[in-house]
């Protein structure tokens, strides 16, 4: 989660994450030395007593400053495509979950092993703990095994909605109709939230994600209590 | 055919057969046409043919340019007789010249010094004096605003809330590698 007035990228919680903070320092530095040339220029023109009236063209340094900027542009590109490819990659997931947007909550489907399906509403303010995050936390969780490549089928019941988990370095669309894949692995146990990416209505701000991410003995003691009935109904779930 | 007033404006017929209405069609933009050519006639001085210097070369146009202190044209293209007759003396001895004669001359030819011309004007006061009244305006409203129309913040904004906010975080190590969980010594406590 973010703290207050941040600026930069939260800290990565996956591997596909670390490379775009590295992505984004990269490009961050190739746009401050361009920024710095330009204010560097303008400050030399404007502090400079003399002006050429009948300045018409440069050939040669309209070349250069054609021929510099592709370069970088390349530069900036092979990394970037390097990094949307590897984002898109799977690798031999163990568990595959559902996410299916509705106006307005997420519901998960874990039906890979057992048939584990639950609801995930925001917490209104007046359920919060104190210490919560107001807009941030749900009552169910969606709880996931750490350092296990996991598989997210993103859809959606009825208008267009998107599954984000920034730490994560997670985002989908949830198209209805559609199923969208998304390659999760959590590199560390923690909480991690995320919110709608798409506006789907009046309480578009108020469907918030939260991951927590648990070893994987936590893991399979939490799909037993899922699955367990008198549990469930003691927290008003469906299995 | 009737105006607004109930009398009838196109009852009578003048030569050709033509409607007053009808020549008053024709009539009005050849007037208004004539209006507009001579009114830019009216304002015009120097050039050929009727036409403002400017439109005929935009280069014969006085202008005071600090960076180029050279104008194309003289700044008082019309002399008088006495400007004349100075002009004439100027072509003689400049020694037989005084001083008053060569200022006027000067003046003939410029309007400004260069020193006049590269003058601050202050201009930066009213700039700076109106956005700041602006910016002032805008605080004003907001102070308004906040005041009477806005709601309340909720509770999760005060100060025990973020606190115990805080240390939930902590406890669940959020941004451990470079963020808040990064700064607090775990062993000991404190903050690092």
């Amino acid at each position: 989660m973010a703290t207050p007035a941040q600026l930069g990228l939260m800290d990565a919680a996956s591997p596909v994450m670390e490379e775009m903070i590295y992505f984004h320092d990269h490009v961050m530095l190739v746009l401050i030395l361009i920024t710095c040339l330009i204010f560097y220029s303008m400050l030399v023109l404007i502090s400079s007593k003399y002006i050429y009236r009948f300045l018409t063209d440069g050939h040669v340094i309209e070349t250069v400053w054609t021929v510099i900027p592709a370069i970088i542009l390349v530069v900036v590109a092979l990394p970037s495509l390097k990094l949307l490819y590897l984002t898109d990659e799977l690798d031999n997931p163990q568990l595959t979950i559902k996410s299916v947007g509705h106006q307005w909550y997420w519901s998960y489907e874990y039906t890979d092993y057992y048939d584990i399906e639950f609801d995930s509403y925001m917490l209104p303010l007046g359920d919060l703990s104190k210490g919560d995050a107001r807009l941030l936390e749900v009552d169910n969780r969606v709880v996931l095994p750490v350092d296990t490549s996991v598989r997210v089928l993103v859809t959606a019941a009825d208008v267009i909605h998107s599954w984000t988990v920034p730490s994560l370095g997670l985002k989908m669309d949830a198209v209805p109709g559609r199923l969208n894949q998304l390659a999760l692995q959590c590199s560390r146990v923690g909480t991690f939230y995320g919110q709608c990416s798409e506006i789907c209505g009046a309480n578009h701000s108020f469907m918030p994600i939260v991951i927590e991410a648990v070893p994987v003995e936590v893991f399979e003691g939490w799909c037993d209590m899922m699955l367990d009935e008198e549990s469930l109904g003691s927290l008003n779930m469906k299995r | 055919m009737y105006c607004w007033h109930g009398g009838s404006v196109v009852k009578n017929t003048t030569k050709k057969g033509r409607t007053m209405a009808h020549q008053l069609m024709r009539a009005v933009p050849r007037l208004v046409a004539r209006r507009a050519f001579s009114t830019s006639l009216a304002r015009a001085g120097g050039g050929a043919g009727g036409m403002p210097a400017w439109q005929v070369n935009p280069r014969n146009v006085y202008e005071d340019r600090p960076d180029f202190p050279m104008p194309n044209v003289p700044y008082v293209s019309e002399l008088s007789d006495a400007q004349k007759a100075l002009k004439a003396k100027e072509a003689g001895d400049w020694k037989s010249l005084s001083d008053e004669e060569l200022k006027e001359l000067y003046r003939l030819k410029f309007h400004k010094t260069l020193a006049e011309a590269e003058a601050p004007t202050g201009e930066w006061k009213t700039v700076v004096g109106g956005t700041s009244l602006i910016i002032a305006l805008t605080f004003v409203l907001y102070i308004i605003q906040k005041k009477y129309a806005m709601p309340a913040m909720p509770e999760t904004c005060n100060y025990e809330w973020q606190e115990a906010m805080m240390k939930k975080q902590l406890q669940m190590r959020n941004n451990p590698v470079e963020g808040l969980a990064s700064k607090w010594d775990y062993e000991n406590n404190k903050w690092k």
